[in-house]
């Protein structure tokens, strides 16, 4: 054990005598380790706040069609429902007594590209993202009245909105659409980043939803027809139909038969999909790229692994001398071999500390402003297991790199001898 | 018969050096070393002179255990270098020998000390022996740096911040370190000066015999051989024809 540790200080202490030719080398596994573990730490959080966008939701009911089309629009809010479901239909869902929330949602218009949710408090009170975070207003409040709007946070930095700014949707998401402009709706409030599709959308109520819909038919404002915002409210604007609904269980296990039972119900023809299942089977087909990336990122690594051992094979020959001077202090080939292969250990572990140190430095600084610009939610976490194994295969892939030139000491050592002069 | 008279040499007075009707020849050359008998008794300080390329630094690595001879015996400190695995003649030769050079022998990114201590870190038994001497390592290495005159100030200084002469003490600081039974020399003193040469051989014979141990020099400036008590040549060891 003594020995070994000395062997170990000897390896450490020649390395460090080396410094100069040797930090380029630790600088490149410094970069190595934040680019694998960093692209790691992005694709599975990625990966989860795209499979968590939506939380203890269990089942999603929308009119009788595709699961994936279902899940895009109502979650992820993008493409379109062919159909609706009905209002009366919609309420005796909620009605259901295994029922424990049920979120409405209606959707449709749009502001400037980005998507308009038309719901209730239910939505701020039960919506659930990433390991069940509820949200969370960063100014001002829920809308409560017509013509309120509350701004995810994306929505709010791209387009620089603030509280008490007017805005006007559009109906319809398109270059050609036509606007509400009749009927401007305030910012009342905007929510914290989510890192979920939430950040992308504009909330208003159910209401506000039909309001700025009465003197329309068809799509279209009907002809010569103008309804200021102040006579709306005269109208009954009891919503006639919602693009989902978000429900939550009682007790989640009786999930397959609140499915079965929406599903077969006499009447309106519905689906009643699995959020969490059909998120994955999205990503299973979306998710390819992420596995080019992880590629992309073993090779950078590789590299920089065969430069460490490039590196040290390089220094062996000036390094002949200290080598035969430790032989000459009895030190056997084998042992001039763990010193070798120490140094390459060294250097691997104080790369991975060290590149570990900075890129938390790195997601404690960019992580918000990520957040909050792109949605894409970057958190300070513990290593994962997975994380975990790759480190120690980067370790490993360090000490293997210093195999070679170990076992090239080792044969040198043999051929010199006590030979100084080499 | 040789065995037997092997046996009771190594009985008699236990010398450092025993080697009997040795041979050896590097692959493909011809043969270099042909030894009937050289024996190097405790205390002893041998001279060895030769020209270059006679056979001296080979002379070295058999005694050293790092080659093997092709023939005949070798006893270092009473046991057969040939009875050892590779590994094991690795750290009896850690043990039992302390090794000068002409250069190049100190490890430049440690301290003066710190090259001192060095075998006793690497072998339990000059470890063992230091603390049976002195209390502790340290105190070793302080002994034999102040023994070779050494200034302390320099002690912590890298080794490569060292005048020629002074890495020279420190080296042989270092081969006497834990009292090893034999201390070889391979020309340490050819990057000396003449007054620093004579010197620096006083010293090391002057400790080595402070700490019993036999010295093996070998050298090819015949002036310094006046200096030990045995001289020989590479061409008298050979049988006589």
């Amino acid at each position: 054990m003594t020995r070994l540790k000395t062997l170990a200080s000897l390896a450490a202490l020649s390395a460090w005598n080396r410094r100069g030719s040797l930090s380029l080398i630790l600088l490149s596994i410094i970069l190595s380790t934040i680019l694998l573990v960093g692209l790691e730490r992005l694709r599975t959080q990625i990966k989860d706040s795209f499979a968590q966008s939506v939380y203890g939701v269990d089942l999603l009911v929308g009119a009788r069609g595709s699961q994936t089309q279902l899940v895009l629009y109502a979650i992820f809010h993008l493409g379109g429902a062919a159909n609706n479901l009905g209002w009366d239909k919609a309420q005796q869902i909620m009605a259901r007594p295994d029922v424990a929330f049920a979120i409405p949602v209606s959707m449709g218009d749009y502001h400037r590209g980005f998507p308009v949710v038309a719901t209730d408090d239910s939505y701020l009170s039960h919506y659930r993202y990433r390991r069940g975070r509820s949200l969370k207003l960063d100014q001002g409040f829920w809308f409560k009245d017509l013509f309120e709007v509350t701004l995810g946070a994306q929505v709010a930095k791209r387009l620089g909105y603030q509280l008490d700014d007017k805005i006007v949707l559009s109906h319809g998401g398109g270059e050609m659409a036509r606007t509400h402009d009749n009927k401007p709706f305030k910012v009342v409030g905007i929510l914290e980043p989510t890192g979920s599709p939430v950040d992308r959308g504009l909330y208003i109520s159910l209401q506000s939803m039909e309001a700025i819909h009465v003197d329309w038919r068809g799509g279209a404002p009907i002809p010569g027809l103008t309804i200021t915002p102040e006579q709306t409210k005269k109208f009954n604007l009891t919503p006639k139909s919602v693009t989902a609904l978000l429900v939550g269980l009682k007790n989640r296990r009786q999930v397959f038969a609140a499915q079965n039972q929406i599903q077969s119900a006499p009447g309106e023809a519905l689906s009643a999909v699995l959020p969490g299942v059909a998120l994955d089977q999205l990503f299973q087909t979306l998710g390819q790229g992420e596995k080019v990336l992880f590629l992309v990122s073993i090779l950078v690594t590789v590299t920089g692994l065969l430069g460490l051992a490039a590196t040290i094979l390089a220094g062996l020959g000036e390094r002949r001398r200290e080598l035969a001077i430790l032989r000459s202090l009895g030190a056997s080939p084998w042992d001039l071999g763990i010193i070798i292969a120490m140094e390459s250990l060294w250097l691997t572990l104080t790369g991975l500390i060290l590149g570990l140190g900075l890129l938390t430095a790195i997601l404690a600084i960019l992580g918000p402003k990520l957040l909050l610009s792109y949605g894409v939610a970057l958190e300070l976490t513990a290593p994962t297991a997975r994380e975990g194994y790759i480190l120690g295969a980067i370790l490993l892939a360090g000490i293997l790199a210093g195999l070679g030139p170990a076992v090239r000491a080792y044969f040198f050592s043999l051929a010199d001898g006590l030979n100084q002069r080499v | 018969m040789v065995e037997e008279n092997n046996a009771a040499l190594l009985a008699s007075n236990n010398p450092a050096v025993l080697m009997t009707n040795v041979a050896f020849h590097w692959p493909g050359q011809p043969r270099l070393i042909e030894i009937e008998r050289l024996k190097i008794d405790p205390g002893d300080a041998v001279f060895v002179a030769g020209p270059s390329g006679g056979g001296k630094s080979t002379l070295l690595s058999l005694i050293g255990g790092l080659v093997l001879p092709d023939q005949g015996q070798i006893y270092l400190a009473g046991t057969n270098l040939a009875t050892l695995s590779g590994p094991k003649r690795d750290r009896f030769r850690g043990d039992r020998l302390g090794l000068i050079f002409q250069q190049f022998n100190l490890l430049p990114y440690l301290s003066a000390f710190d090259n001192v201590i060095l075998p006793a870190r690497l072998s339990s038994y000059r470890r063992n022996r230091a603390i049976k001497a002195f209390g502790s390592v340290a105190a070793a290495a302080e002994s034999l740096l102040k023994d070779l005159d050494l200034e302390k100030i320099l002690w912590l200084r890298p080794a490569y911040k060292l005048s020629v002469g002074q890495q020279q003490r420190v080296t042989a600081a270092r081969a006497l370190m834990g009292r090893p039974e034999l201390i070889m020399a391979d020309e340490p003193t050819s990057s000396l000066d003449a007054d620093r040469e004579i010197a620096f051989v006083d010293l090391l014979l002057k400790e080595s015999q402070k700490a019993g141990a036999s010295v093996l020099f070998v050298s090819h400036d015949l002036a310094l051989a006046k200096r030990f008590k045995s001289f020989l040549t590479i061409d008298n060891l050979k049988p006589k024809a």
